[in-house]
């Protein structure tokens, strides 16, 4: 172990100044550590809560001067792994298994969840409304208001309001526009189910309020407004 | 004449099948139905094939022939 055999302390306490030390004590002299140590002298303490005062630096050094103060070099811990034995080696095998046999079968239960509900929203679509999908995962529901709605695949604010730009004619009679109006999105809403389902059940339960209830759907809908 | 009712759900829809002539098949499919509808605030479509425009149903139509039972919407972000 190393040791300190000379005046390591007055490095540390400036002799110019006067240090209060936890824990506090009143020392008289600059001999109080050597006495301390031998057994004899003088030092005021209260107990386990010394009350220490050191006015110069030469107290530490009365402690160290002539003995061989060990010292315990600081050092950092080293975490020195254990090694698992063979049971836990094969408890952790078998909970990584289990844990992974949850999530593929999980998955596949997502997997069968999303086909299903792919199947019940084909089967309500109109043929033009399938068509629409299978190109772009959209598709449109015109309300009993008369009003235009875009739902696209998602779960929240995926449903667009949309207005229709008539075509244009132009002063020497051609259309500028291709004949079909042009639909502007004017407005977005969130609206989705209380427990979760799959895209494609969310889809139709949008585009079922929406034909059957628009009220209701505008009443829940969280509403973002987009253009002018 | 088979009808069915289709309840949406985090697994997909699950399928409830009744014979309008079959008063047992009924009363199951029934009291399914004011369980999620009275209870629940599922929401209940008739619906039809091909996109035509369903109805929204408080009660049970033992006729129905198609229904869908979406559970209670709400606002989102």
């Amino acid at each position: 172990m190393p040791s300190v055999t000379t005046d390591a302390w007055p490095v540390w306490c400036d002799a110019a100044n006067t240090l209060t030390l936890l824990p506090n004590a009143s020392v008289t002299g600059n001999n109080i550590w050597y006495y301390w140590t031998t057994g004899t002298g003088t030092a005021t303490n209260q107990a386990i809560s010394v009350q220490l005062t050191a006015t110069n630096h030469a107290v530490w050094s009365q402690w160290t001067t002539g003995y061989t103060v060990p010292m315990v070099p600081y050092q950092t811990p080293i975490y020195v792994p254990l090694e698992p034995t063979p049971e836990e080696r094969a408890a952790q095998e078998a909970a990584r298994q289990e844990a992974l046999r949850r999530y593929e079968e999980q998955q596949r239960e997502r997997r069968e969840a999303d086909k299903r509900a792919e199947a019940l929203l084909r089967a309500h679509l109109s043929d033009e409304q399938r068509a629409e999908y299978e190109l772009g995962q959209v598709f449109h529901v015109r309300s009993r208001s008369g009003r235009l709605y875009r739902v696209t695949r998602g779960w929240s604010g995926n449903v667009f309001e949309l207005r229709e730009e008539p075509e244009v004619i132009a002063p020497d009679g051609r259309v500028q526009q291709n004949g079909a109006p042009r639909l502007v999105e004017v407005a977005r809403y969130c609206i989705h189910p209380r427990e979760y389902t799959p895209d494609a059940d969310n889809m139709l339960a949008q585009a079922l309020l929406l034909q059957a209830d628009e009220e209701e759907f505008l009443r829940i809908a969280n509403r973002t407004r987009l253009a002018g | 004449m088979q009808c069915e009712m289709s309840i949406m759900g985090s697994r997909g829809d699950m399928k409830v099948l009744w014979d309008p002539a079959n008063a047992d098949e009924v009363a199951a499919a029934k009291a399914q139905f004011d369980e999620l509808v009275q209870k629940k605030r599922f929401l209940a479509f008739r619906v039809k094939r091909k996109g035509e425009q369903g109805e929204q149903i408080r009660e049970f139509d033992p006729e129905a022939g198609a229904v869908i039972l979406v559970p209670a919407m709400q606002g989102g972000a």
